[in-house]
């Protein structure tokens, strides 16, 4: 009986104990910041903005798979960090971290916005997520902030890109700093099995018909020269988005049409490319692949990783993908197929004489500020110094070979510089800016330029050429030699009300749809027409109007 | 009595009975030996998915990298800890609360108010913003408690075991009433010990649920270092959109590295697979079949 009653005290007493930690109160905060003070204790070193006494920025990341740190480093105590303590007095404090996947930065963010926590000061979110927290009166505007601090360096890496702010420009305020991308990386290249290619005794295709003589060529040949008895022509995602990075796209391009996305027709006006009479040509044309078994059977239902695994696994000749595509996963075949080649070629022109291809878009992430943002500065600050310094490195200038000595690359005993992982004691590390100073055309351009055989010689080209191969500098070439038949998803804003209504509906009938006349379910007039007519009675029509007023509303032209 | 253990057909019955039981459990293990196949294979292999039950160019590289990966064995470590911790709040919430509550309504004066309290949340809940928010406010964010006290007390489990006491015999509560044994001894000594194949389900199910729930983890902890193993492997196991990342091949490959993947998933399931020989000596029914005589 004691025991039960000690048992029973001691689980009051844990009760109590529970409920003693809920009455700390919301106010009191064990970890209040040391410092955090504003513009006003800022001076100059080195020609930069330096703090003094430091400020602490509290801020927030998400942290994907492709961050490595060195041993006992994290994401707040790092040999970056303590370079902007050291060089700028700005102390970095990520409050929380999530994971790329699933949304899990934009759960947390509402997450924290719903329980009223302390929102970080600025922080990295999906362009097609920040809409809605512009639009909730929780951030704040920044083209003042990039007018006075970006430097030249900067402005000319953003005037590369095409309408930078038009998606985030509310009543003439810019409200988001987008994190552009390399341009041009992700477009297509066509990838060949080069060996089958001399086994048909025949040259890359450049046009569609030489395509499908090729594609003909490849599914004939003997099973001695494949290994499998039954071989496809050509390998594509066509499950369900038309414009991702192994799909077909820019043969439907050819036709003049690409799906999915909002283009302008002949007349000029903006549509949404599925509705366009091309995609109906270019639908039979993908119907006489299947039936003539130049696509594998279950195409329609093929993801990306169903469409590669036919690839690299040595039973499919030809897929169209972007210029990394080589390095992962496509030269797989190479060391599963003994005898396999693999070539980058110009993708082809269709019937209209010539094609077109869906860009990737400038950016996938923005970087938003809080209206409760301190010291929403210091972002520009650093990054325009990057933008000085880091971006295009000087000879001889501190970050020449990269970022520090032994942290993401090491200079060896005989004066060699090594950025291979192994070399590197503790492996190598990322560099994680608050956002990476990029210059959009800087990669593609570096890498056509090698691929015409020239050495590198500038740091920046050194240090961006590490690891690459002849097959992606032909791809990079090609890219940039066909870069002006890239159009992009003409919307780029929240989406309009219809849309939240009924595109998700749209799209799903446009999927069954089309898949349907590529399986000769339905026949060709008969199911194109009644997508038409689906499309134009179920909110098709508004949707467009909608599209067309916000892109005349964002200035575009 | 039993002749009809000796007919042509019920041998025959047995036949395929076996068979077909057999083919089931085929089928629970194969992906299981699909995993195992994949984690001992090639890179190139795996990316062509070249691989079925038996490994292709076999490598243990998969498992040297996974078992030498810090943050891995962190992660299993705290997965470990939150699934004890959890059972242990788990089986002593919920069997204080199922225990009186299986009580009548003459022994425990107000049990159906007190029933229905419990009851009314297994069907209303405050949703994820208010229990964040309660989390946030209890100062349980980063810690282990986050994970652990929401399920502490299950309702569906304890009505589960509610039933349970009462279906054991009121005879065996008596006979220990009138040897001297109070309330508490009853509970330890009678129905405990009659109760453990329903305490050794409700534990299974708890201890898998603590294993497997990854999305508490995530948002209850501000440091990836805290995450259970569950929620790292949520991160490692959802495909990636590779066209919109900045295309670092070296890092492409290793994010999308199948054989890697496949190796976390196996030593990620293997320590809750060891659990099921242990509980199954207690999945025997009929315990108090005969204990009352007369």
């Amino acid at each position: 009986m004691l025991s039960c009653r000690k048992l029973l005290a001691a689980s009051l007493a844990g009760a109590m104990l529970i409920a003693a930690a809920g009455c700390g109160g919301a106010g009191e905060n064990p970890e209040a910041p040391e410092v955090a003070l504003t513009e006003e204790n800022s001076s100059l070193k080195n020609g930069h903005v330096f703090y003094d006494p430091p400020i602490q920025l509290n801020i927030a990341r998400s942290v994907g798979p492709d961050a490595k740190f060195k041993p006992g480093q994290d994401v707040n105590k790092n040999d970056v960090t303590d370079w902007m303590l050291e060089e700028f007095g700005v102390k970095a404090n990520y409050m929380w971290t999530t994971p790329t996947t699933d949304n899990a930065f934009y759960t947390k963010i509402m997450l924290s916005i719903s329980a009223g926590e302390e929102l970080p000061e600025f922080f990295s979110i999906p362009g097609a997520q920040a809409h809605e927290l512009i639009d909730s009166g929780l951030m704040m505007p920044i083209d003042g902030l990039f007018e006075k601090h970006a430097g030249a360096k900067w402005k000319n890496a953003v005037a590369e890109v095409q309408d930078p702010w038009l998606a985030y420009t509310r009543e003439g305020q810019v409200y988001a700093y987008p994190n552009f991308d390399y341009a041009y990386e992700h477009e297509d290249v066509m990838w060949i099995r080069d060996d089958w290619l001399e086994a048909a005794g025949m040259e890359a295709p450049k046009t569609l018909e030489d395509l499908r003589a090729v594609m003909d060529a490849f599914i004939h040949l003997d099973s001695s020269v494949t290994g499998f008895d039954k071989v496809y022509g050509f390998t594509a995602a066509l499950q369900s988005n038309y414009t991702t990075w192994l799909g077909v796209n820019p043969v439907f391009g050819g036709f003049g049409a690409i799906p999915q996305i909002w283009m302008k027709d002949e007349a000029g006006d903006i549509v949404y490319g599925s509705t366009m009479p091309q995609i109906k040509t270019a639908l039979a044309e993908f119907k006489d692949w299947i039936d003539k078994s130049y696509f594998p059977p279950e195409v329609g239902l093929m993801n990306e990783v169903a469409a590669y695994e036919l690839f690299t696994s040595g039973r499919a000749g030809i897929t169209m993908g972007a210029t990394w595509c080589y390095d992962w996963p496509l030269q797989d075949v190479e060391k599963n197929v003994p005898g396999a080649k693999v070539g980058a070629y110009p993708i082809p022109n269709g019937p209209t004489g010539s094609f077109l291809q869906s860009g990737n878009g400038t950016h996938y992430q923005v970087v938003l500020f809080s209206k409760a943002s301190k010291n929403p500065q210091v972002f520009f600050e650093i990054t325009d110094y990057l933008y000085d310094n880091y971006a295009e490195p000087e000879k001889g200038s501190q970050f020449e070979y990269g970022f520090k000595d032994g942290f993401d690359y090491i200079v060896k005993d005989d004066g060699t510089v090594s950025y291979i992982e192994d070399d590197i004691p503790g492996g190598k590390a990322s560099v994680l800016f608050f956002s990476a100073p990029m210059i959009p055309s800087q990669k593609i351009a570096i890498a056509s330029y090698l691929a015409e055989g020239n050495e590198p010689e500038t740091p920046a080209q050194i240090q961006k050429s590490v690891g690459w191969n002849q097959i992606f500098l032909d791809a990079a070439r090609i890219v940039m030699s066909q870069k002006e038949y890239t159009v992009y998803d003409l919307f780029t804003g929240a989406p309009t009300p219809t849309m939240v209504e009924k595109l998700a509906d749209l799209k799903a009938f446009e999927v069954s749809n089309f898949s349907n006349i590529l399986y000769g379910k339905t026949g060709l007039d008969e199911g194109f027409d009644s997508w038409l007519s689906y499309w134009s009675s179920n909110g098709g029509v508004q949707i467009t109007e909608e599209v067309r007023q916000w892109y005349k509303d964002a200035g575009g032209e | 009595m039993y002749m009809h253990y000796d007919t042509k057909m019920y041998k025959v019955f047995t036949v395929f009975n076996i068979i077909f039981v057999t083919l089931i459990g085929m089928l629970c293990i194969l992906p299981m030996i699909h995993i195992l196949a994949v984690a001992f294979s090639g890179k190139a292999a795996a990316t062509a998915n070249l691989i079925n039950l038996w490994p292709v160019n076999f490598t243990a590289d998969a498992f040297v990298e996974t078992l030498t990966n810090r943050n891995f064995s962190h992660a299993l470590a705290i997965s470990v800890g939150r699934t004890l911790l959890g059972l242990a709040f788990f089986l002593f919430f919920t069997i204080l609360t199922a225990y009186p509550l299986s009580k009548s309504e003459q022994d425990f004066k107000g049990k159906n108010i007190y029933l229905w309290f419990f009851v009314f949340t297994m069907f209303f809940s405050g949703g994820l913003v208010p229990t964040y928010i309660l989390m946030t406010r209890l100062k349980l964010i980063n810690s282990i408690f986050a994970l652990v006290l929401p399920g502490a007390l299950n309702v569906w489990s304890a009505i589960l075991l509610i039933n349970f006491f009462k279906g054991i015999p009121k005879e065996l509560e008596e006979s220990a009433t009138i040897d001297g044994a109070g309330r508490f001894m009853t509970l330890l000594k009678i129905f405990l010990p009659l109760s453990l194949p329903s305490l050794a389900t409700l534990s299974l199910f708890t201890m898998v649920g603590h294993w497997n729930s990854w999305f508490d983890g995530m948002i209850y902890n501000t440091k990836m270092e805290n995450y259970p193993l569950a929620t790292l492997l949520q991160i490692i196991v959802v495909q990636q959109d590779f066209s919109k990342i900045t295309a670092d091949p070296h890092d492409l490959a290793d994010i999308s590295n199948r054989t890697v993947k496949a190796a976390q998933i196996f030593i990620g399931a293997v320590p809750i697979l060891l659990v099921y020989p242990f509980l199954q000596k207690y999945f025997v029914s009929g315990i108090v079949v005969g204990a009352v005589k007369g």
